[in-house]
């Protein structure tokens, strides 16, 4: 059975107008000790999604399907139930590692906090065994270091010691939303080996959001495209990202400079994402879409296995033999 | 490169000291000497805090060297009155949300350094407005009615409305998504190819830097290792410095990933004062490295390097 698996969720932000829904029946799975890459562009629901999993989206979302960890449901668990298992079963890298500390409290300390907390020793063990923390995530100089503030230390270093606190209690899945997207591409490469030698050493599956795609091609071993809140793309990692089975898979790896003549433009995709708070019937990359046939603008596509290819699952109706078309024949299901 | 074509913005030796109390200082930017032609993009590239964007503000004119000197056209820029600085000038910063007030319409921030009449504004607004490729109505809107890249897009309208003949981009891209990324990207191209807008683009996105720039600058602690032709990045880069950076290049192919080589771990500032800066963390440092700091040469026409070992390559 797999560590994790989310079946139909959907989250729902209420607006003054028509409530953004950021999330449209996703469903995924993680295995034990597995990475899964997640992709998208910003504002394609990556972020609410990785939030939604371990309860830490604010009250006012409306979360609807189920989300089972271990055996457990999450989904309307009680907080002090979550809490327990966030941070000692599910550790959780944020994006912004200077938000996410106290900037009034030294780095050690909060690192020795969550050891309080999650491993229940006394707090003059809980210190030694953050300095060890602190040192396991490569951090230079680990004893003097952690008597120092937030603001001391730089975003790599910041990240090293989310990093930390995340895994002090050796959980079995790590959520990392765009851990290295706020860091510079040197700095980014070293955090990236960083979790993956702490992945095969604690054998933790980890849940990774980044649109940084050398990233996760660097990580995964399997890859979720995540396109207008839904999941439009699945499968291992080297037939996703090089596959091109969906367009907009397709578009997104086009955008990264390194394929064409230098000087020469880019294959940016036109247009902007679709609006979250409406839905027009069809496929939501439609509008921007090279390939855009006459059912794609009918009715969304059901996700449809890319022939040849196992475990690869892909949302467009070129790979399906019941696409609708203008002449009235057969129609999707939807 | 430059020829007899009159050079657009040239950097010679300029420093940029900044004093932490009575005895202690540093030098962000420490002897830097660089040329941007007119309709040439120069990358600048280097990792967080090696001084890319003090040189950024000095080539702006927003901050005065400590020593050297910065020209525009020939003439020294810091020396020139305010509004003609900022006419010939213009800078684009990394976050699209900060940069922008507001409080005030898209049309007023375009047109904000231009003397029109106000009846003008609109119009001129609309123009600068559709050369970004932003919808005409977007003048009339505030700015949080729009994305991290339609904001970018405003910043650069912004700095296009004075028709400047140099743009300062100081890391535009970063804050942007890889699609949005190549949109921008192809907006300065098609600017360059125009208008014959000169850039310093300073990024530290190797591939895209390889892509859109003419020439590339790496920088280390306040200096240039070293100033290749951008087709000749890849295969002839000399310094073990550009060397590593091009191996933290991200790579697509998952199976190739796997196996890239990293750069040994940064060490923070102050530098050795003597010898190469790069000694400590250099993989093929040798005695005289640490000794004697390498000359800033020409190795082959259009290509400089600062490293001992630059000619026996």
């Amino acid at each position: 059975m797999a560590l994790l698996t989310v079946r139909d969720l959907s989250v729902e932000f209420p607006a003054s107008g028509a409530a953004v829904r950021a999330v449209r029946r996703v469903s995924l799975s993680v295995q034990d000790g597995e990475v899964v890459g997640l992709v998208g562009e910003s504002g394609s629901g990556k972020t609410a999604a990785m939030m939604a999993i371990p309860g830490l989206l604010p009250s006012a979302a409306h979360v609807a399907g189920s989300v089972r960890f271990a055996g457990r449901e999450l989904l309307g668990a009680r907080e002090q139930e979550l809490r327990r298992i966030r941070g000692a079963r599910i550790g959780v890298v944020f994006q912004d590692p200077l938000s996410a500390l106290n900037p009034t409290m030294p780095v050690g300390r909060q690192v020795a906090e969550v050891v309080v907390h999650h491993l229940h020793l006394g707090w003059r063990e809980a210190r030694e065994r953050a300095v060890e923390l602190l040192a396991s995530v490569d951090l230079p100089d680990p004893g003097r270091r952690a008597a120092e503030y937030p603001h001391q230390w730089s975003g790599g270093m910041r990240q090293r010691a989310l990093i930390a606190m995340a895994l002090a209690a050796r959980p079995s899945l790590l959520i990392a939303d765009e851990p290295t997207s706020a860091l510079d591409a040197r700095v980014a490469t070293e955090v990236a080996e960083l979790l993956l030698r702490l992945q095969s050493e604690l054998g933790m599956a980890v849940l990774l959001a980044s649109h940084d795609l050398g990233l996760i091609a660097r990580l995964a071993d399997r890859v979720l495209v995540m396109y207008g809140g839904q999941i439009v793309e699945s499968g291992g990692c080297a037939d996703v990202l090089l596959g091109r089975a969906h367009p907009y898979t397709s578009a997104l790896m086009g955008a990264v400079p390194g394929g064409g003549a230098p000087g020469t433009a880019l294959s940016a995709i036109p247009g902007e994402p679709p609006d979250a708070s409406r839905r027009d019937a069809g496929c939501a990359f439609a509008a921007r879409c090279p390939h855009v046939m006459y059912g794609c603008l009918r009715a969304a596509p059901p996700p449809y296995p890319v022939p040849g290819k196992i475990g690869h699952v892909a949302c467009c109706w070129r790979y399906h033999p019941d696409a609708p078309s203008a002449d009235g024949g057969a129609h999707g299901r939807t | 490169m430059a020829g007899p074509e009159p050079l657009l913005l040239e950097l010679r030796d300029v420093r940029r000291q900044i004093r932490l109390g009575r005895k202690q200082s540093i030098h962000p930017v420490d002897g830097v000497s660089l040329t941007v032609a007119r309709g040439e993009i120069l990358g600048l590239v280097g990792e967080s805090g090696c001084g890319k964007s003090s040189l950024a503000r000095l080539a702006a004119g927003l901050d005065r060297p400590t020593a050297g000197a910065v020209l525009l056209g020939g003439r020294p820029l810091w020396d020139a009155r305010d509004h003609v600085r900022a006419r010939r000038v213009q800078i684009l910063l990394q976050d699209p949300y900060s940069a922008l007030d507001p409080r005030m319409r898209v049309e007023a921030i375009v047109t904000e350094g231009l003397r029109i009449a106000r009846r003008e504004r609109s119009r001129r607004a609309a123009e600068l407005l559709a050369a970004v490729g932003l919808p005409s109505g977007a003048g009339a809107e505030f700015p949080h009615a729009f994305s991290g890249g339609q904001r970018q897009r405003i910043g650069l309208a912004r700095a296009l409305a004075v028709d400047p003949d140099l743009l300062v981009a100081d890391e535009p891209l970063s804050a942007l998504d890889p699609s949005v990324q190549a949109q921008i990207a192809n907006l300065l191209l098609d600017l360059r190819r125009r208008r014959g807008l000169g850039c310093l683009f300073i990024s530290h996105d190797l591939a895209m830097v390889r892509h859109i720039c003419d020439r590339v600058a790496v920088m280390y602690q306040g200096r240039l290792v070293e100033l290749v032709p951008a087709c000749r990045l890849t295969s002839g880069a000399l310094h073990p410095y550009t060397r590593g950076l091009l191996a933290a290049l991200p790579n697509l192919d998952p199976r190739a990933a796997r196996r890239q080589p990293i750069l040994p771990r940064g060490l923070p500032l102050p530098a050795p004062t003597t010898g190469c800066p790069f000694a400590p963390r250099c993989p093929g440092v040798h005695d005289r490295c640490r000794v004697e700091m390498p000359a800033w040469r020409e190795i082959e026409p259009g290509h400089w390097s600062a490293c001992h070992d630059a000619l026996r390559r």
